[in-house]
């Protein structure tokens, strides 16, 4: 295990603890993600980890050293702020060249073999000499990974790294990042707000809330099976209907589902689980599109039912009638 | 005209233009007679006193005070600076505004009270100490801005990469207030350039005492006018590298809205930056008023003249209010076209407005005296020139703080008022002056505090029978009468500091200093 965070708390000058016995690990070559709103505690436990932020009790351990009370410059755990944090006054080799021993001044710097390698590894071999104020978001964001990794790094800690970004650059230095992190053989633990930037770069998912995981796992799996309802919502859109079950099934207006549990739950139906289909007969009626261009969100009323919102290729005209049915198996919550 | 124009056009109107430059040229006045009037004296006479070998020892003199008092300001004011800013000091409050304090203080104060208790101080030494000690704010508060307002980002982020608290400090965080502090430091050098009471009262020959000797002297006003050019040259020098030097801190400074946090450092540590921040404020500020006090109650029998202190009291506010009230009005054009016109001439007027810093007091006295003379007599010896004098010394002072104000004017509220309807006028009215007029009037208090302090030009220009407080105090120095002088300086003191601790406090806790 490259870090193991155990029962952490933490909180700031005289206030109530942010972090409220957080218990969070990372195996070799593996990226985590922490996804949390915004007030969660994500950045206080990013913080935590960098050796930034004090800590009340518990224990961080990386590579098997106790590092709970180490300062910053003694764990091994490269940063990645939110908006790179360069060095406003050193080139891109001399910033990425910072944690090497022995590099002093612009040249030598651009020579070093480790500051070529890791400038190849984010792709930025073409801008050794330009300073942090000449560069694009996507390149500052590019050197501050190169930077963190050049002293070999126990761990990297990335702080919202892509939030200042726009969407299509965004998703290309997600890919650049975690295949630059792959190669380096570097574990890494990413923070974010943002539910798809989860799922789609991380090996796992810790959902933080009020200071504590709720869930890791799988993207996959805490997706399809997330542990509560606020996690089910947060993680992507849902319908979320309350029911009773017994006797191993559990009986919603819009089918009946094989089910473990006993008594009052929730049936957590995802929007792409929801087949709209039109149908002259169909007892359902569209009352609204959201239209986003690869597919769309339709808006179904059907008679004693929970509002539903199936997602669809097509858009629908509102009015029309529909029938809509549930496609797999789904995911019960005790309520 | 349609000043003030919409913002985002990026373009004076003509007639504001033409007000502006027409202001930068009435501050050019005593630097344009000088040029004239040395030049007609011709080239022999010129290169006879400048190639004298006293010209070079004084030259010599006042570049050495300038260039240690520059480098003293910059490792004073930059420790300062750091401890108040990155130290958990107790009360954090108080610090801030107390390291500011020694700049209302007039170094010819300083050095007076110096000599009041042992009146064998004089010399390079105490001269430079004397002027370390009423610079270093000049230090100080921009770096201290700077450390409060810089990105604790990268800092944490070298901790992360192996470097402790002292490599941090001096390869990452240092280098980010560099700019800032060495723009500092160049004021001081600059304000220990044209400083003409303290070396005078600390019998230092600088090019200011050359000067003052040479007008009085009143054979030679060549002489005068030649060392007069010497002195606006090295000072040129000096506001074309701080306005350089600015630049760049501008461009660096990324402001933050988190600031970092103080560091808890050792009590020992700790004790000494509570020590060291006392002796840099109290030496320069407490220490001269007790000795004052001191000889003031020593002399009380034999010659305190209540009434003549308080018509110097009267006249010394009478000026600075005055005075600031018009240069501010002034300032106002060259600023709004600074802070708003994006064309090229926008900076160059501001720049030659910033350029009459370069003119030392002493210089702007003698030129005036002359340039009243031969050009206006009607007006020699009235308040008019006396005023312009103020107008020339303390234009780029009332401009920066003008600009600073109207550039923090946010542009959005302006473009609301216009598109609900408000004319120019009346959104200049309603948002651009409700916006900026606490800056401005920052501006102009802190023209009217260093007006009341100023000494040389006062001296040249005042009307016959006006007494300020500094005229008072330095005839009464110039006679070594320390106990007279006293309460002239304490009263200049009060007149000065006062208004000063005031600012310091407002500014302190509009920039929310904890």
């Amino acid at each position: 295990m490259s870090l193991q965070v155990r029962a952490l708390t933490a909180g700031y000058w005289r206030g109530p603890d942010v972090l409220r016995g957080v218990d969070l690990d990372v195996g070799a070559d593996e990226l985590v993600t922490v996804l949390g709103a915004s007030g969660s505690g994500k950045s206080t436990l990013l913080r935590v980890l960098a050796g930034l932020h004090p800590v009340r009790s518990g224990r961080v351990v990386v590579a098997g050293h106790d590092l709970t009370h180490a300062p910053p410059e003694r764990r091994g755990i490269g940063l990645v702020p939110q908006d790179g944090a360069l060095f406003g006054h050193l080139t891109v080799a001399q910033n990425v060249a910072y944690a090497l021993p022995r590099v002093r001044g612009r040249a030598a710097a651009r020579r070093h073999p480790r500051v070529r390698e890791l400038l190849d590894l984010v792709g930025l071999a073409d801008l050794t000499d330009r300073l942090p104020h000449e560069l694009s978001g996507g390149q500052v964001q590019r050197v501050a990974l190169a930077r963190a990794l050049a002293p070999r790094p126990r761990l990297v800690a990335l702080d919202e790294p892509f939030s200042a970004l726009d969407a299509a650059l965004r998703q290309e230095l997600r890919a650049h990042v975690r295949r630059a992190l792959r190669e380096a053989g570097t574990p890494a633990v990413l923070i974010t707000h943002d539910q798809d930037e989860a799922l789609s770069v991380s090996d796992r998912v810790a959902v933080l809330r009020d200071g504590v995981v709720v869930q890791s796992g799988a993207p996959q799996d805490v997706y399809r099976a997330p542990a509560d309802t606020a996690t089910a919502v947060f993680l992507g859109g849902a319908v979320l209907v309350p029911a009773h079950a017994s006797g191993g099934t559990v009986c919603t207006p819009v089918g009946t589902f094989a089910c473990t549990a006993d008594g009052p739950v929730v049936v957590v139906l995802r929007h792409e689980q929801l087949e709209a289909a039109p149908d002259a007969h169909g007892e359902g009626r569209v009352v609204d599109v959201e239209y986003f261009g690869h597919d769309c969100l339709v808006h179904v009323r059907v008679p004693q039912g929970p509002a539903l919102v199936c997602r669809r290729a097509a858009p629908l005209a509102p009015g029309t009638p529909v029938t809509v049915t549930v496609r797999g198996p789904v995911h019960v919550l005790p309520a | 005209m349609r000043q003030p124009w919409g913002p985002g056009t990026a373009r004076a109107p003509g007639a504001l233009l033409a007000v502006a430059a027409g202001v930068v040229a009435l501050a050019a006045v005593p630097v344009v007679h000088l040029l004239l009037r040395t030049a007609g004296g011709g080239v022999d006479r010129t290169l006879g006193v400048l190639l004298r070998p006293r010209t070079a020892e004084m030259t010599l003199a006042s570049l050495s005070v300038a260039a240690l008092v520059g480098a003293g300001s910059l490792v004073l004011g930059t420790a300062t600076a750091w401890a108040v800013t990155r130290w958990r000091l107790p009360l954090p409050r108080l610090w801030p505004v107390l390291a500011a304090l020694p700049l209302a203080m007039p170094s010819y104060v300083l050095a007076f009270a110096w000599r009041a208790v042992d009146p064998a101080v004089a010399g390079m030494a105490p001269l430079v100490v004397v002027l370390v000690l009423a610079c270093s704010p000049l230090v100080t508060l921009p770096t201290a801005a700077a450390l409060r307002h810089a990105d604790p980002g990268p800092a944490e982020a070298a901790r992360t990469l192996g470097a402790g608290r002292l490599r941090v400090a001096l390869t990452v965080e240092l280098p980010a207030v560099a700019p800032a502090a060495l723009a500092g430091a160049l004021l001081a050098a600059l304000y220990a350039l044209s400083d003409f009471g303290a070396p005078a009262t600390l019998r230092q020959p600088t090019l200011t005492w050359g000067v003052r000797a040479a007008y009085e002297g009143g054979l030679d006003r060549h002489l005068a006018s030649v060392l007069s050019v010497v002195l606006v040259a090295c000072g040129a020098v000096l506001v074309v590298a701080e306005r350089l030097v600015r630049r760049r801190a501008g461009r660096r400074a990324r402001w933050q809205v988190r600031a970092a946090e103080p560091v808890t450092v050792h009590p020992l540590t700790r004790a000494a930056a509570v020590t060291g921040l006392l002796v840099v404020t109290a030496v320069p500020v407490v220490l001269p008023v007790a000795v004052l006090v001191h000889r003031a109650t020593l002399a009380r029998t034999r010659s305190l003249d209540v009434p003549r202190v308080l018509e110097g009291v009267v006249a010394t506010l009478g000026l600075g209010v005055t005075a600031a009230v018009v240069v501010t009005i002034l300032a106002y054009p060259v600023a709004a076209v600074a802070a708003r016109d994006a064309r090229p001439r926008g900076r160059h007027l501001e720049s030659a407005a910033y350029l009459s810093q370069a003119v030392p007091g002493i210089v702007v006295g003698l030129s005036l005296v002359s340039f009243s003379l031969t050009v206006l007599p009607g007006l020699y010896q009235s308040s008019a020139v006396l005023v312009l004098a103020y107008v020339v010394l303390f234009l780029p002072r009332a401009v920066g703080a003008t600009r600073a104000a109207l550039a923090r004017v946010p542009e959005g509220p302006e473009q609301v008022a216009r598109s609900l309807g408000h004319g120019p006028w009346r959104t200049w009215a309603g948002v651009t002056a409700r916006h900026a007029a606490p800056g401005v009037a920052a501006g102009a208090l802190l023209v009217a505090i260093t007006v009341s302090k100023e000494l040389p030009a006062t001296l040249m220009l005042r009307p016959t029978g006006v007494e300020t407080l500094a005229t008072s105090l330095w005839g009464h120095t110039a006679n070594a009468a320390y106990g007279a002088a006293a309460p002239y300086a304490l009263a200049l003191v009060l007149v000065a500091v006062l208004p000063a601790w005031a600012l310091t406090v407002a500014t302190a806790r509009k920039e929310g200093v904890r």
